[in-house]
Parts: structure tokens; C-alpha cells; sequence
């Protein structure tokens, strides 16, 4: 029994590090987690997070986006809209018991403020990759017609 | 005034009788009727069911005082009646008249078992139900040998087969054991990591937050984003419920809001969206 006991210790030693090992990995390359980097720290500088203030108000945020990302986005739009929307609701209260409810209102605005930021950059790489394309192909005109 | 008016107009067109009656009370009696009222029913009842209530005629006096003292006396007369009915019906019965019949003797209950032992021997009964138990007689039957139990257990184990072989336990069975502690390390393993899957998700990983703290201390913000990739935004977005399709239009129509075409240009060309999509990088293919 105690040999067993041992080896299981032994085993557990060695099994734990090998499921921990690619999280951490995970964690540090996936540049998902540098977006989530990127809107902490914008939302923080626009709603001026107090320390103890971050500390109540991540917890609950990040309840309320596991939420949202939950909700299916193939059903129809007005119908995930209005889930949307009662999911804000509900955790409305919460957010002013730490924000106030001035801030909390900003906090809404200041999240879509973001996005766009991550879509006028979208915009620009798409726009970069097309003027890219377009010199190419000039360059690779001009080379026909300079033959 | 003009409301009393108008709401007797409209009773007297609806019920002209009703507002006909004037203001008196009609629900009034004469005085003390309720007073006669239950025995002027009880007059008009009888007379008109001609009832004839007998008429009780008053108790001769004394008539209380010896009323216990006659019906004493019926019952006594009746007592005679009762012996004699008794005595037709059984004469033995009747011979017993008022003695205690359960009675015993003086001191019969103490002279009972002796009595009861003399007529009946105990011996004598047990012949009858088995002769093997009175062949033992007094003699006590649970007696052992001597030293008995001092020797009953070496008697045992001595009388016990030989012992069993114990086998071995062989390495196959050593290599089995530690496949189960594998098998329940695994599992605990597999709890272990789920149950931190699931708090990663409840809570902020700590190494975002640090990342953020430096985006916020070196205000790198706009530098970092300029670092992402469109797959990753597209997927970030994409993830989070946006249409990315969608908000890129909606942003390059707010950005481009001069040079949006006519409502006419949709009418007069077909490829106008295209185009204008297509200037503008927003076209799927």
C-alpha cells in the first residue's frame, strides 16, 4: 500500500508538469492574450481604474464576457441582440456598485470605442496589403511594357 | 339637484312604478309585531293543519314525593312474576335461589398441590411420554473428562487439515499494481487540469494583467496595436459575436462619408456597390 501510495506521488510529480506545461506555452503565444493585454489596458486608461477598483471590476467582467461570447452568433440578430442586452442588465448593477453609474455607462462606450480601434486597424492592413498588390502589379506591368 | 333629477328621469323611463313610489320607507312594521309574531304563526299553523294538542291535566299532589315508593312496589310484583317465570323455565336454577355457588372449602388451595401430587405421580407421567428419560434417572449427564478442556484445542488443531501453500505473489501482479496507480494518477491528473481550465476562465490570467500594467506604464498602446495581425483581429473579433464583414463596412462608410455613391449611381450601374466596395478593400472575393 505504501509502495503504492509512493509511486502515485512519483507519477503525480511527473503527469502534472506535462498538463501544465502547454497552458503556460499557450498562454504566452497566443495573441489572443495580447488583445486582451491591449483592452485591458485601454479600458483601464479611459474608465481610470483605481488598483482596488481593477481588482473588484476584472472578476466581474470577465464573467460578463464569458457570457456574451456564449451566445450562439448564428441565431437570429435582433434575437442575440436582445440576449446581448439582458446580459448588460443584469450585470448593470454589479458594475455600478464598483463603477458608478456614470462610468459604467462610459465603460459600454469606451468597450466599442475598442473595437473600432481593432477594426480601423483591420481596415489599414487590408488597405496596406491592397496598395501592395496594386504596386506589384504596376511594377510587374511596367516591366512588360519597358521589354 | 340636477343630479337627483336627472337619475329619477332615467328610473322613470326605465321602471315608471318604481318612480312612482314615493320617498317612504317601506320596510317599516307596526310596533311590537316581532313581539306577536312567533305566536300568531303558531295560531295559523294549528288552525290551518287542525292540530288538537292534548290537553295536559294537572299532577295530583304528592304525586312526586311517592312516585320512587310505587314504582318500587310494581317492581316488587313483578319480582314474584320473575321467580316464577324463572322456575318454569329451569327448576335448577331456580333451586340455587340468592347462595354463593362459587365457593371452596377452608384451606383448600393449601392442601391442593399436595393433594394433586398424591393422585398423580410425576414418574409415573414421564413413563408415559418417554421411557429413554426415565432410564437416565438423577444422574447428571454433562459431565466431561477430566482435564477436557486444558487439552480441546491442541485435540483441534491436531484434527486440522495440513496447512495451506502459500504462493507467491508473481512480477506480472507487481506490474499490474503499479498500472492501477497509474490509472488512478491519471485520473486525478485529468481533475486536476480541468479544474484549472476552469478557474482560467473565471478569473484574469495574471500574465495579461502584467502585460497590461506595461502597456499602461510605457503608454505603448497604440504601438502594440499596431503589432497585431489581421487574423488575429479578425479572429479576436470574430470570437467576440462582431461581424467582421459588417463593421468594416460600417467603419469605411462613416470614414468615407463624402464619397459615398448617389442613391441614382445604384439605379443607373449595377457594379456600383461592388466598386465601391472593392476601392475600398471590402469585398469578399
Amino acid at each position: 500500500m505504501k509502495k503504492i501510495l509512493l509511486s502515485s506521488i512519483f507519477l503525480l510529480g511527473i503527469i502534472l508538469p506535462l498538463f501544465a506545461q502547454p497552458g503556460n506555452d499557450k498562454q504566452q503565444n497566443d495573441p489572443s492574450q495580447k488583445i486582451q493585454a491591449l483592452y485591458i489596458a485601454f479600458i483601464s486608461r479611459e474608465l481610470k481604474l483605481t488598483e482596488a477598483e481593477a481588482q473588484k471590476f476584472w472578476p466581474v467582467h470577465t464573467e460578463f464576457d464569458n457570457e456574451v461570447r456564449a451566445v450562439k452568433p448564428d441565431i437570429n440578430e435582433l434575437e442575440r441582440q436582445q440576449t446581448i442586452l439582458n446580459i448588460k442588465k443584469k450585470y448593470q448593477e454589479r458594475f455600478i456598485k464598483i463603477l458608478g453609474s456614470d462610468r459604467t455607462n462610459n465603460f459600454y462606450k469606451v468597450d466599442a470605442e475598442f473595437r473600432k480601434k481593432l477594426v480601423e486597424r483591420l481596415q489599414k492592413i487590408r488597405q496596406q496589403r491592397a496598395n501592395g498588390g496594386k504596386l506589384k502589379n504596376k511594377k510587374l506591368n511596367s516591366g512588360t511594357d519597358w521589354e | 339637484m340636477t343630479d337627483r333629477k336627472d337619475i329619477l328621469n332615467e328610473l322613470n323611463t326605465i321602471s315608471p312604478v318604481v318612480a312612482g313610489i314615493p320617498f317612504v320607507n317601506v320596510f317599516v312594521v307596526p310596533q311590537g309585531y316581532f313581539n306577536r309574531l312567533a305566536e300568531s304563526i303558531f295560531i295559523n299553523t294549528t288552525e290551518a293543519e287542525n292540530i288538537v294538542y292534548p290537553v295536559f291535566e294537572k299532577v295530583p299532589q304528592g304525586y312526586f314525593e311517592n312516585l320512587s315508593g310505587n314504582i318500587m312496589d310494581k317492581i316488587k310484583a313483578l319480582e314474584t312474576c320473575a321467580k316464577d317465570e324463572i322456575h318454569t323455565l329451569s327448576p335448577v336454577l331456580a333451586n340455587i335461589g340468592n347462595a354463593n355457588i362459587f365457593t371452596v372449602p377452608n384451606s383448600y388451595f393449601e392442601h391442593l398441590a399436595a393433594e394433586l401430587t398424591q393422585k398423580c405421580s410425576v414418574v409415573t407421567e414421564t413413563e408415559m411420554i418417554s421411557a429413554t428419560v426415565v432410564s437416565i434417572g438423577n444422574k447428571n449427564q454433562f459431565t466431561v473428562p477430566e482435564g477436557y478442556f486444558n487439552k480441546v484445542t491442541n485435540n483441534i488443531i491436531s484434527a486440522l487439515p495440513a496447512a495451506t501453500k502459500v504462493v507467491k505473489m508473481q512480477g506480472h501482479f507487481r506490474i499490474l499494481r503499479y498500472a492501477a496507480a497509474a490509472v488512478i494518477v491519471g485520473l486525478l491528473g485529468l481533475l486536476v487540469f480541468f479544474n484549472l481550465n476552469k478557474n482560467q476562465t473565471s478569473v484574469v490570467d495574471n500574465s495579461v494583467i502584467a502585460n497590461a500594467k506595461k502597456i499602461l506604464k510605457n503608454n505603448s498602446f497604440d504601438a502594440e496595436l499596431a503589432t497585431l495581425g489581421a487574423d488575429v483581429i479578425e479572429k479576436y473579433l470574430s470570437n467576440n459575436g462582431e461581424d467582421v464583414q459588417a463593421a468594416l463596412v460600417a467603419n469605411s462608410a462613416s470614414e468615407n462619408a463624402e464619397n459615398l455613391p448617389d442613391a441614382v449611381d445604384y439605379f443607373l450601374d449595377d457594379k456600383t456597390l461592388d466598386e465601391f466596395l472593392n476601392n475600398h478593400n471590402l469585398n469578399r472575393n
